[in-house]
């Protein structure tokens, strides 16, 4: 009985440390670097005889009479990585079924693998050859080839073709746990996705922190890890509610969603479909009377990191950018209202690092939200602001918002924070030892950073100093991208509660139910957020 | 906790019509602290009101400016003050005709500005008559198809 469902152990890092380089290792396979299992599903196995299997290798990879599907495809690559049907060894009958290459498609990411009879083996240094040789003949297995460069690795394959396709997923697993083996895996084909790892800047700790200059190391959402799985997708979007967003910025521009608009003006202003900063008042680096603030949210959402620079917590899904004031002028109830009714029907979840005064529209908005994505809901991230209060601003405490405070980068909540009974998470932002590190407005002269190179960069594109629960907001809402990303299907309601239940607890006065009115239910983690919203 | 208006007994708006607004500032600055909101219009805090009626406080003043529209400006559930822009929206139960709408502008002194563009069942009416605005919300609640109403605002947000 073939398994619908298996593990193999993750022949990089089992039994190792995470982060140890293995020189010379480029693996014919992907694996998770971070992960000590792989999980897979059991997507096909084909039993093709003999003489059909070679007509099936056509050089357009394409079946007679149609298309060919990806396992078949992949299938059919397996054979020929393998030199299916040209190998050595007892021969058997003519119309003996051939035995199956098996493609696995592979959980978390969704590519495919496809093996037949081959296992990479890795030994321990000074293993005994007599030693090796035993554990091979475990099996039956007999070495095909040796690594070019790495001659404790081998390629071994069973001559007597008992341990074929499935049944070497055992053999491997058997193997790698032997203390002589480092790694043993099947000699995967694999489908390659040409995409790299997202690399946050070094000054993003709130992503990756390494405990560096005073910091307190993993003080952050656990990226790296999040981003083994997903960094995000083009079709979950994120609205960011501000003072406008630099749309143009080299490092935003590929991310940014198209139908954005400036609800500060009416809807048949000139304006009203350009959503960037528009107020520019002396002195250009202070936020009061700039517009100044948005693009830095929108950066710590889904910056590009290109060039070195910023990187967001989801570089792959996309911002909508929705302008509702102008600086610190006068703004309609109204057209904050309807900013989030717009941006709930195009966006699955909305970032909003402001506050301001209760209105029945603006709460009537964050209801009607909630029939949004087809009922399912957008979530609507909000600060909980920065006075120190012990009350959550409007709207982070209605309850149709999710309330989002600041932990600092010594796992503290940060002083400023506001916080009480409606908070629900925190995220990393200033108050410890650093700011952010996120995108500043790109026109010269304009932003935060006006061009200095200890302020985020000469060039002026980013700012090193970005922070409050304005930081903390886009930084959670980014996470909730990226578990949208891996389950499209949840609804808001659902979303908060993976965020909450996932949450690190930082802090020390978290009651029965987990929730701390400093802290909330804890700080965001990204990593763990994925994996919970993977199994409910 | 629904968001409320909570009039203001000392803080007033008061939109002054076009060309009478040297004339207003004086008037106004004998009757307490004023500040400019811009378009929104001109904020007045009354001097020793604070304890007094709303609603007569309102009545007096707009008697004393009365070529100018005068609202008490509206606090939400913890203080925070918002300027009415003399218009009011009522959410309806099921999204009105435009017969309907006619009518019930005509019979509460409104004028229809616009269906909300996203929720039909929302529409905006400019206030013609000049009156106390929480009185005039306060009538429209229990309308026929009302769901709520509320006055619009404009106000000021804090970039966190």
């Amino acid at each position: 009985m073939l398994p619908a469902r298996g593990r193999i152990r993750n022949p990089i890092t089992g039994g190792l440390e995470f982060g140890r380089r293995i020189p010379y290792n480029r693996p014919v396979y992907i694996f998770d670097l971070r992960k000590k299992h792989i999980d897979f599903d059991l997507l096909e196995t084909e039993v093709v005889s003999r003489a059909g299997a070679i007509p099936l290798l056509s050089a357009s990879g394409a079946e007679s009479g149609g298309e060919a599907t990806l396992p078949a495809r992949l299938t059919r690559s397996a054979m020929a990585f393998f030199e299916y049907g040209r190998q050595k060894g007892p021969v058997p009958p003519a119309d003996a079924p051939a035995p199956p290459a098996t493609v696995l498609r592979e959980r978390s990411s969704g590519r495919l693998r496809a093996f037949h009879r081959e296992i990479v083996i890795r030994f321990q240094p000074k293993t005994p050859q007599k030693t090796r040789q035993a554990i091979l003949g475990k099996y039956g297995f007999k070495v095909r080839r040796t690594n070019r460069h790495v001659r404790d690795q081998v390629v071994v394959y069973d001559v007597a073709r008992k341990n074929l396709s499935w049944k070497l997923l055992e053999v491997a697993n058997d193997w790698a746990a032997m203390e002589e083996v480092i790694f043993a895996t099947p000699n995967f084909i694999s489908e390659y996705t040409r995409a790299a790892l997202p690399i946050p800047h070094a000054e993003q700790w709130h992503l990756v922190n390494r405990g560096k200059g005073g910091q307190k190391k993993n003080e952050d959402v656990s990226a790296l890890k999040a981003w083994g799985v997903t960094a995000g997708k083009r079709t979950i979007t994120v609205a960011v509610l501000d003072d406008g967003v630099d749309i143009d910025h080299p490092n935003l521009k590929s991310r940014i969603a198209p139908g954005g608009r400036d609800f500060f003006v009416a809807g048949d202003h000139a304006e009203h479909e350009n959503p960037r900063p528009k107020i520019f008042r002396f002195p250009f680096h202070v936020m009061a009377g700039n517009d100044i603030h948005g693009t830095p949210c929108a950066g710590v959402i889904a910056a590009a990191g290109k060039a070195a620079g910023a990187v967001g917590i989801a570089p792959r899904c996309r911002i909508l950018a929705i302008k509702v004031f102008h600086a610190d002028d006068l703004a309609s109830d109204e057209r904050v209202a309807d900013a989030i009714r717009y941006a709930a029907a195009n966006a699955d979840i909305l970032s909003c690092s402001w506050s301001g005064g209760s209105t029945p529209d603006v709460q009537q908005a964050l209801e009607d939200a909630g029939a949004a994505r087809g009922g399912k809901g957008a979530a609507v991230f909000c600060a909980t602001g920065n006075e120190s209060r012990s009350s959550i601003s409007f709207p982070a405490r209605d309850p149709n918002a999710i309330a989002v405070g600041a932990s600092t980068d010594l796992g503290e909540r940060a002083s400023y924070s506001n916080f009480g009974a409606e908070l629900s998470v925190v995220a990393p932002s200033s108050g410890g030892v650093k700011g952010i590190f996120t995108t500043d407005v790109g026109i010269p002269y304009r932003g935060f950073n006006v061009g200095q190179a200890g302020a985020g960069g000469s060039d002026g594109l980013h700012t090193n100093d970005f922070g409050g629960t304005s930081s903390a907001t886009p930084l959670a809402a980014g996470v909730a991208a990226l578990v949208l990303s891996v389950r499209p299907d949840l609804s808001r309601a659902a979303l908060k509660g993976v965020l909450e239940r996932s949450a690190d607890k930082i802090g020390d006065d978290h009651d029965a139910a987990g929730h701390s009115i400093h802290i909330g239910f804890g700080r965001v983690n990204a990593a763990k957020a994925i994996e919970l919203a993977k199994t409910i | 906790m629904r968001s409320k208006q909570i009039p203001s007994s000392d803080t007033f708006l008061v939109r002054v019509s076009a060309g009478h607004e040297e004339s207003a500032a004086k008037r106004l600055a004998a009757l307490g602290t004023i500040q400019d909101a811009g378009d929104a219009g001109v904020v007045v805090q009354l001097n020793g009101s604070g304890a007094s009626d709303p609603k007569s406080v309102w009545a007096e003043l707009q008697k004393q400016v009365d070529d100018a529209e005068v609202d008490p400006i509206l606090l939400d559930e913890t203080g925070v003050p918002h300027f009415p822009t003399g218009e009011v929206t009522v959410r309806f139960k099921h999204a009105p005709s435009d017969e309907f709408l006619s009518g019930f502008a005509d019979k509460h002194g409104l004028k229809v500005r616009s269906r909300n563009e996203f929720v039909p069942a929302q529409v905006a009416f400019q206030v013609t008559t000049r009156g106390y605005l929480p009185d005039l919300v306060e009538s429209l609640r229990p309308a026929e198809n009302v769901a709520s109403a509320w006055a619009n605002t404009k106000s000021y947000y804090r970039r966190s």
